[in-house]
C-alpha cells in the first residue's frame, strides 16, 4: 500500500469536487434555507399577522350571535333584520365580505345546522373559528337547561390543564427527560446519516463510472493499484462530506444567530408571550443533550457506516459501464439502506425494544437505527460496542469484498454484470 | 532489457495467455503483434502490473517487476481517455505524481513539452474543450513526461493526422536513440517495417514466432526472385537452385518469378540464368510484413 499515491489521489478526488459550483452552491443554499425554515415563521409571526375577513352571520336560532367575538381571524357581523338567508345569497358580490354564514333554527333536540357560503374555498383557520364558537354557543345553551345553579363557577373548576413532567430514574437520582426534544435529534441524526451516505455513496459510484467509461482508469491503474485508487477515492468523497457538514453546521449557526441579533427583542418577546413554558422546556431539554457523547456517535457512525456503504457503492460503479445499468446491481445497497430508516420508526416508539436492539446491532441497518436510539441516552455501553465492533469488521470485510469486485470490474467492459458474475469476481485470485 | 519468462494467465478455464516468453532490448523498438483477441493486451498489462500472470514472471533490467518501476514505465493504452472536466495541465501533473514525479518536477517538464509543441495555451483549457486529436497529443505527453526507460505504446497512430503522426514516431525515435526499451502494438504494418527492430507475433494466447524483422522476413517470406530479360522465348533453364513459377511478356522484355530453393543466392542463380538470356534486371522479392501476418495467422 502506498500512502503517498493514496495521499495524491485522495488530493484530487477532494479538489475536483469542492471547486465544483454545484458543490459551492448546495454548501451555501443549504444553511440559508436551514436559516430561513428557522427564521421566517418567527419573522411572519412578529412582523405580520393575517388579514381579518369579514364573515356575516344570519342566525336564525338566537343565541349563537353573542358568542361570535370577533377575533383577528375573522370579523363577524351580524346580517341586518329581517333579511332572509337567500337574499343575502343573491346579494352576496354586493355584501363585501369573506364569507355568509347561515345559522338554522334550533331543532327538536337543540341542534342548529351552520352552511358557510364563500367566493373561494373556505379558510381552514375561519372555518374551525366559527365551527368552534357556534358549538361553544350551542353546548352553553343545553348546559342552562339543565338549571345547575352555579354553573360558571363549577365550570371554572372543572377546567384542568395537567402537564406531564417525564422523569428517568438514574443512579444519579430522578433526571427530567424531554422526549420531543430526543425524538427531534434522532430522527435529524438518523436521517442526516441515511442522506449522506446515499448522497456521497452515490457519489464515489459516479466517479468510479466516469473513470472506467472515461478509459483513464487504465492509465491510473498501471500507476498505482486499484485498491489505492478504491482508497484514495473514498476518502477523498468522505472528505468533501465532511467538509461540506462542517460548513453546514457553522454557517447554519452564525446565520440563526446574526438572524436573533437582528430580530433582537421582537423574537424573544415574540417567544415568551407565545410559549413560554413549551420553549422553556424545549430549551432546557436541548441543554440536557449530552452533545459530546452524541456527536462523537454520530461521527462515528457515519464514517463506518459510509465506509461499509461507499465501499459497496464503488464495485457497483466497477462492475457498470454507465450509470444506467446500474440499478439491479445497487439493490444490495439501497434495501438495507432503506431499511434502516424505516426501522428509525419503531426505534422511536420503543427505544430497548427486540427490533430496535437487533437492528441497531446489526451492521447494514445499524448506522441509522442506533443513532435514533442514542439521543434517549437508554444504550447499555456492551450495545453500542458491539454493534460499533461489529459494524468497523463489516466494513473492512466487505472492503476487501468490494475491492476484489472493482479490481476486475474496471477493467472489464461490453457484457453487463450480473450477480453472478461479480461472485466470478471475488472468487478470482488476484 | 525486459524479459517475459513463460508468461501464462488464465481467467477461469480461458486461457489467454499460454507459456509466453518475450524479450525486448534497450535501444530497439520490439514490435508486439498478433490479431483481435490473440492476448496482446492481456501481456501488456501483465508488464504493466495491473494484472498479475497465473505463472510466469516480467524481468526488467535483471531484477523481477515490482511497484517501484512504474516510474520507469510509460503506458499509452489503446483505449486513450482522461478526465474531460480536468484542465490539462492540473492532469497532466496529476498524472505524473501518480508516477513517482513531485509537483515542481512535473511542473517543469510539462512546461518543457508544451513548449516543444507549441501548445502552451491549452494548458487551461478543459480536455472536454480539446478536439480528440489535441486530447491524443496531452495523452502522449503523460505517457513520456516522466522520461519512462520502458514504454508501452498500443496503437499510438490512431487519431492522428499524418503531420502529427510524423511528429509521433520522430519522438518514439529518439526515445529509442536515447536507450530506451519500446514496446510498439500496432496492426499499421507498415509502421512495423518502419519501426521496428524485433517483432512477436501472438495468436489464440500463444507466441507464434519471435525475432529480428529481417529475420523474420527472410525466414517467412516466399523467397523468391523477378528477373527481367531480354529474349522472346520463355526461361527453358532448369537448375536444383530454383524453379520458374511465372514467365511472362514484361513490356519489350520478359518478366520471371523464381522460387528459390533455400540456401541458393544470387551467387548460384546468376551463373545459371546468364548461360542462356541476357539480364536486364534482378531482384529480390522481399515480402511485406502484411503477407507475413496474415500467412501466419491464417495458417493455424
Amino acid at each position: 500500500m502506498n500512502f503517498n499515491k493514496i495521499g495524491i489521489i485522495l488530493g484530487r478526488e477532494f479538489s475536483v469536487r469542492v471547486k465544483k459550483k454545484s458543490f459551492i452552491l448546495t454548501t451555501i443554499l443549504t444553511p440559508i434555507l436551514m436559516a430561513a425554515l428557522f427564521i421566517v415563521p418567527t419573522v411572519l409571526m412578529v412582523v405580520g399577522g393575517k388579514d381579518t375577513e369579514k364573515v356575516m352571520v344570519q342566525d336564525n336560532s338566537g343565541i349563537v350571535a353573542p358568542y361570535l367575538e370577533s377575533s383577528s381571524t375573522a370579523e363577524y357581523i351580524i346580517a341586518p333584520e329581517g333579511s332572509t338567508l337567500e337574499q343575502l345569497k343573491a346579494d352576496f358580490n354586493n355584501l363585501d365580505v369573506y364569507a355568509l354564514v347561515g345559522i338554522s333554527e334550533l331543532d327538536s333536540s337543540n341542534n342548529v345546522q351552520a352552511v358557510a357560503y364563500s367566493a373561494e374555498p373556505l379558510n381552514v383557520d375561519i372555518k374551525s373559528d366559527i365551527s368552534r364558537k357556534v358549538n361553544k354557543a350551542v353546548e352553553t345553551m343545553k348546559l342552562s337547561l339543565y338549571n345547575i345553579t352555579d354553573l360558571d363557577r363549577i365550570l371554572e373548576e372543572v377546567r384542568s390543564d395537567v402537564q406531564i413532567t417525564t422523569l428517568t430514574l438514574t443512579e444519579k437520582g430522578e433526571k427530567e427527560e424531554s422526549t420531543e426534544i430526543y425524538m427531534a435529534l434522532s430522527y435529524i441524526m438518523s436521517f442526516l446519516i441515511y442522506m449522506f451516505i446515499f448522497m456521497f455513496g452515490n457519489m464515489v459510484m459516479r466517479g468510479v463510472i466516469e473513470e472506467k467509461s472515461g478509459r483513464i482508469v487504465e492509465v491510473i491503474v498501471s500507476s498505482v493499484k486499484s485498491v489505492e485508487l478504491m482508497i484514495g477515492k473514498i476518502l477523498g468523497v468522505a472528505l468533501v462530506a465532511i467538509t461540506q457538514f462542517l460548513i453546514w453546521v457553522v454557517l447554519t449557526l452564525i446565520l440563526v444567530m446574526v438572524a436573533g441579533f437582528l430580530l433582537g427583542g421582537d423574537l424573544v418577546g415574540t417567544m415568551e408571550s407565545a410559549e413560554v413554558a413549551g420553549m422553556g422546556s424545549i430549551l432546557k431539554g436541548i441543554s440536557e443533550v449530552r452533545f459530546g457523547y452524541v456527536i462523537t456517535c454520530f461521527l462515528i457512525y457515519f464514517v463506518l457506516g459510509y465506509l461499509l456503504y461507499a465501499g459497496m457503492f464503488a464495485a457497483v460503479g466497477a462492475a457498470v459501464d454507465n450509470e444506467a445499468d446500474t440499478g439491479q446491481l445497487s439493490i444490495p445497497i439501497t434495501v438495507p439502506l432503506i431499511l434502516g430508516l424505516f426501522l428509525m420508526i419503531p426505534t422511536f416508539q420503543n427505544p430497548t425494544g427486540q427490533l430496535a436492539f437487533w437492528s441497531s446491532i446489526i451492521p447494514f441497518t445499524s448506522p441509522m437505527v442506533m443513532m435514533a436510539r442514542i439521543p434517549f441516552g437508554v444504550v447499555p455501553f456492551w450495545e453500542l460496542a458491539l454493534s460499533i465492533i461489529l459494524l468497523l469488521a463489516t466494513a473492512l470485510l466487505m472492503a476487501v469484498i468490494s475491492a476484489k469486485i472493482y479490481k476486475v470490474g474496471i477493467l472489464t467492459y461490453g457484457k453487463k454484470a450480473s450477480f453472478k458474475d461479480l461472485w466470478k469476481w471475488i472468487k478470482t485470485k488476484n | 532489457m525486459l524479459e517475459c519468462r513463460s508468461v501464462t494467465k488464465k481467467f477461469g478455464d480461458f486461457k489467454a495467455l499460454d507459456n509466453v516468453s518475450i524479450e525486448a532490448e534497450r535501444g530497439r523498438v520490439f514490435g508486439l503483434l498478433g490479431p483481435n483477441g490473440a492476448g496482446k493486451t492481456t501481456l501488456i498489462r501483465i508488464i504493466n502490473r495491473i494484472t498479475i500472470p497465473t505463472d510466469g514472471e516480467v524481468i526488467y533490467d535483471g531484477r523481477l517487476m515490482n511497484d517501484d518501476m512504474v516510474r520507469e514505465i510509460g503506458y499509452l493504452p489503446e483505449e486513450r481517455g482522461l478526465y474531460k472536466k480536468m484542465k490539462v495541465g492540473e492532469q497532466a501533473i496529476y498524472l505524473a505524481r501518480l508516477k513517482g514525479l513531485s509537483m515542481s518536477e512535473a511542473k517543469k517538464e510539462l512546461k518543457e513539452w508544451f513548449v516543444k509543441f507549441g501548445i502552451q495555451s491549452w494548458w487551461d483549457k478543459k480536455v472536454e474543450e480539446l478536439s480528440k486529436g489535441m486530447a491524443q497529443k496531452v495523452q502522449f505527453i503523460t505517457t513520456v513526461l516522466h522520461k519512462p526507460s520502458l514504454l508501452i505504446l498500443d496503437e499510438p497512430f490512431s487519431g492522428f493526422d499524418p503531420v502529427n503522426v510524423q511528429i509521433i514516431r520522430n519522438e518514439i525515435l529518439r526515445m529509442k536513440d536515447e536507450g530506451a526499451t519500446i514496446i510498439l502494438s500496432t496492426h499499421n504494418m507498415e509502421s512495423v517495417e518502419e519501426l521496428c527492430d524485433d517483432i512477436a507475433l501472438i495468436n489464440h494466447a500463444k507466441l507464434v514466432v519471435s525475432g529480428p524483422t529481417g529475420e523474420i522476413r527472410r525466414k517467412y517470406g516466399s523467397n523468391q526472385v523477378e528477373v527481367l530479360y531480354r529474349s522472346t522465348d520463355p526461361l527453358t533453364t532448369w537448375s536444383k537452385y530454383f524453379t520458374i513459377s511465372l514467365d511472362e511478356e514484361y513490356k519489350h522484355l520478359r518478366r520471371a518469378v523464381l522460387d528459390v530453393e533455400d540456401g541458393a543466392g544470387a551467387q548460384q542463380i546468376l551463373p545459371e540464368l546468364l548461360k542462356s538470356v541476357d539480364i536486364a534486371s534482378y531482384r529480390e522479392l522481399v515480402p511485406r510484413m502484411n503477407d507475413i501476418f496474415i500467412k501466419l495467422v491464417s495458417e493455424k
